[in-house]
């Protein structure tokens, strides 16, 4: 049984294919269209795990889309009516995007794949997160808690998931949004909304909760683990434009404008303060949240999702101090893991109980490499021999490029498309931004490290050995601190990658090589991207980067590229 | 060649180009480029091609269009050493270059593949792509070569290369065909249309797109004002629930055949 889930319209579409229970391939649409987090109705990336697969488009027994699009509908429309007459120009925006296309996404899906409309599925949004986050996870009975910017009409849900069953048990509706309220400061803040959550959340390791009294009147939690976001201080409906409202510029003062200059060394900086009094806020409510889903769901192990998994200091508060042994965090935890988990869930309620469940790895899912050699490309003998060649480079502290495998299903590509550095050597945060892409200053640099050796190096949490595998967790740095300065936060903590032998064994031998060479025994592990851009999707693009930066090696499958020395 | 009123229109429209000489060498010379680039991106495509037919032509394809380049090249350069259109880089020259490359889509034929290659939009869209592209490319180079009466040797290149444009459009054809006949009529039918809405239509259909958008629009406005006001205040009026609420999904199995 062949079943395409798709995800599209609100952030980062992707299209996942199951083949008899098994996700063989999944892809973001940003790493085709080169846009990050592309909405669009992801046609190349649908097609591209189709040819994976080997299946043709008629051969579908099923199409499922990750949400219910007339309760969506439904629900823009008396959202916005409520604010009448003022979003006259949104709501003629709305009507028309709705009346003359999204009304009809089952005809618009079925004609694209050329499928009869009838095996075109719908999931809801938050069935389609939370199978996202349940089923691939490797636990047999889990409490699923999905906390997310809008579905239809709920934001945030608790669910309960064993063996193959997933029960939806409470919801909490629009606007009382923690996924939002996130975006809207972020906008405030002066950055892109849906996209630049990362960096107000890194803003917040160097800022002190100097606000923590008007975040929780702007966000309360209740005592049952609910909780409500003073909705007169936003525009939560005006999706697409200002998110906040005049009334929060008049508790905060004048939002920062986009491109001003911030000075987080200063002794109070006013952005810095805001982020992290936001941060702890959420994680508070998070925590509200896990303790009410573990009075329903008394289980050992929690599964998240939504975007707010994508925080990774929040999730590892939650797994920290929430009432929950064991942690999953699905990795695409955006509306991409919903069209893995759209489709994983109908695989299940169409094939019953006895249908056995996929699990996810690390580097199991993203697009396939597209090949496209220079001549002067060199084939080396064996993986030694590149193992060997990429640790002297790094060695020697110079950046090389690393493009091998799949590209990820996820924020970034987990070391598929990646630009190794080596964090001991000169100044290796302005090596970066001179040699591959301008960054900002206060964003951390996530690792990569060997698994057997990051307890010599950090303070790793138990029972969360995949988000740590996904590098989807902060953690707190106790030798590193001392080794590569460089690397660890403000806060004293490191973003890690776990890397494992059995998921990426070339990988792996880099990192062991390089520490045999006398580098240190981690890597600064960056996108491989153009800047604004997501990772490279092939050679051809990972060779135009060669070319613009200072990487003095650029790997591709089993072929190297090296910086031609300048005498020469 | 038929003679429809759009012709009649394209004829008038590229007169302008042939009777210029700098503007025929510059055109050629880009002529040249596009057939190239185009070639270069079917060759891409001959490796991700899966069905074997498919792969043949796509290789016998790009070694036309590279060849239909060196003529173009080729042309451009015998008319260049007969002192036609200046040296390369020559003001003149250029400019009307500039001038003919602002029109945009009327000359070039090929450039809408960049970006499109076959194993992301899939083997059906691009095939169709292709035939559209090879319809409209042999429309053109019948329209040039009627505007070339006083230049035989530029109107015989393009008489040749018509020939192997016959063949584009043949085998892409056949090969929509038989995926039609394979019960694939509906893919073939929505990859056809939308290559010919990215291709002809191109900026008018953009233009028209706006157009209608803008009137939907203001319908939508005046809509609001109107129709929406009872709805508005029930809607105003209604309280924003708060706190846990039971979901609404139904745990019956048909429940994802439902649409809301
Ligand atoms: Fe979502
Ligand atoms: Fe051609
Ligand atoms: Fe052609």
């Amino acid at each position: 049984m062949k079943i395409l889930g798709l995800s599209a319209f609100h952030s980062n579409a992707a299209a996942a294919l199951v083949v008899d229970g098994e996700c063989v391939a999944a892809a973001q649409e940003e790493r085709f269209s080169r846009i990050p987090r592309d909405a669009a109705f992801p046609k190349r990336a649908l097609r591209h795990v189709l040819a994976k697969g080997g299946v043709e488009a008629h051969e579908l027994d099923s199409v499922v889309f990750y949400e219910k699009p007339l309760r969506r509908f439904e629900r823009l429309l008396y959202n916005q009516l409520r604010y009448f007459p003022a979003p006259a120009r949104i709501f003629s925006r709305t009507m028309f995007t709705w009346l003359g296309d999204r009304m009809w996404l089952k005809n618009r899906i079925a004609s694209e794949l050329g499928v009869d409309p009838d095996r075109v599925l719908f999931t809801s949004h938050h069935q389609a997160h939370a199978a996202g986050a349940y089923l691939p996870s490797p636990f047999e009975e889990a409490a699923v808690l999905v906390v997310d910017g809008a579905g239809e009409r709920s934001t945030t849900s608790l669910s309960r998931g064993e063996g193959t069953k997933l029960e939806l048990l409470a919801e909490l509706p629009f606007p009382h949004s923690l996924g939002l309220l996130y975006s809207a400061f972020t906008q405030y803040l002066g950055f892109e909304p849906d996209r630049d959550e990362a960096q107000v959340e890194a803003l917040a390791a160097h800022g002190e909760p100097r606000h923590d009294e008007e975040l929780s009147r702007i966000l309360e939690v209740r005592d049952d683990g609910s909780f409500s976001v003073a909705a007169d201080l936003f525009r939560f409906s005006f999706d697409g434009e200002r998110t906040f409202g005049d009334a929060l510029e008049e508790v905060f003062g004048p939002a920062r404008i986009p491109g001003a200059p911030l000075d987080v060394s200063a002794a109070a900086c006013r952005e810095a303060d805001l982020a992290a009094s936001l941060q702890r806020a959420v994680e508070r409510a998070l925590l509200g949240l896990a303790n009410e889903l573990h009075r329903r769901v008394p289980s050992e192990n929690l599964c998240v999702s939504g975007v707010l998994a994508l925080n990774r200091t929040a999730m590892s508060r939650l797994h920290a101090d929430g009432p929950f042994r064991n942690l999953y965090v699905q990795p695409a935890a955006d509306d991409a893991g919903a069209a893995l988990g759209a489709a994983l869930l109908t695989w299940h309620v169409e094939n019953g109980e006895a249908s056995t469940r996929w699990r996810r790895s690390a580097a199991d899912l993203g697009p396939e490499l597209r090949p496209d050699p220079r001549d002067e490309a060199r084939t080396l003998d064996g993986t030694d021999a590149l193992v060997d060649l990429a640790a002297r480079t790094l060695a020697e502290g110079e950046l090389v490029g690393w493009a091998r495998g799949l590209g990820g299903f996820g924020p970034g590509s987990m070391g598929g498309r990646v630009c190794l550095a080596n964090p001991v050597i000169g100044d290796v945060r302005d090596k970066l931004t001179r040699g591959l892409a301008p960054r900002s200053p206060f964003l951390p640099l996530p690792i990569a490290v060997r698994a057997e050796s990051a307890a010599e190096l950090m303070e790793l949490p138990e029972g969360a050995d995949l988000p740590l595998a996904f590098g989807r967790l902060t953690v707190q740095a106790t030798g590193l601190r001392e080794l590569a300065p460089a690397v660890v936060g403000p806060d004293g903590s490191v973003l890690p990658r776990l890397v494992h032998a059995d998921d990426q064994p070339v990988l792996h031998a880099l990192l062991a090589a390089v520490e045999r060479a006398g580098g240190p025994p981690v890597l600064v592990e960056l996108d491989l991207a153009p800047r604004g851009e997501p990772c490279v999707r092939g050679e051809a693009e990972a060779l135009g980067l060669f070319d613009r930066t200072e990487l003095a090696l650029l790997v591709v499958d089993d072929r190297v590229y090296e910086r031609a020395p300048a005498s020469a | 060649m038929r003679f429809t009123p759009s012709t009649w229109f394209q004829r008038r429209a590229y007169r302008g180009v042939w009777s210029d000489p700098a503007r025929k060498v510059r055109t050629l010379e880009s002529f040249a480029q596009t057939e190239a680039d185009g070639g270069n991106e079917i060759r891409a495509a001959v490796s991700f091609a899966r069905n074997d037919a498919l792969k043949g032509h796509l290789a016998r394809h790009a070694d036309d269009e590279v060849r239909h380049a060196n003529m173009f090249t080729q042309r451009a350069a015998e008319l260049r050493a007969a002192g036609v259109g200046g040296p390369v880089g020559d003001e003149t020259s250029d400019r009307a270059f500039d001038m003919e490359r602002s029109r945009g889509d009327g000359l070039d034929f090929h450039g809408d593949l960049s970006g499109s290659p076959i194993d992301e939009i899939g083997e059906i869209p691009y095939v169709a792509k292709l035939h559209v592209a090879e319809c409209r490319a042999a429309e053109l180079f019948a329209i040039h070569s009627s505007l070339l009466d006083d230049d035989p040797e530029t109107k015989k290149v393009f008489d040749d290369i018509l020939v192997d444009e016959k063949y584009h459009m043949g085998y892409t054809n056949h090969l929509l065909r038989e995926w039609r006949k394979e019960g694939r009529a509906s893919e073939v039918k929505s990859a056809l249309k939308s290559a010919r809405e990215s291709r002809f239509l191109g900026a008018w259909k953009r233009l028209g797109i706006r157009s209608a958008g803008g009137f939907g629009r203001v319908t939508m406005f005046l809509a609001y004002y109107t129709l929406a006001v009872p709805f508005a205040l029930v809607a105003k009026r209604g309280r924003l629930a708060v706190g846990w609420q039971d979901p609404v999904d139904r745990a019956e199995p048909d429940a994802i055949r439902q649409q809301y």
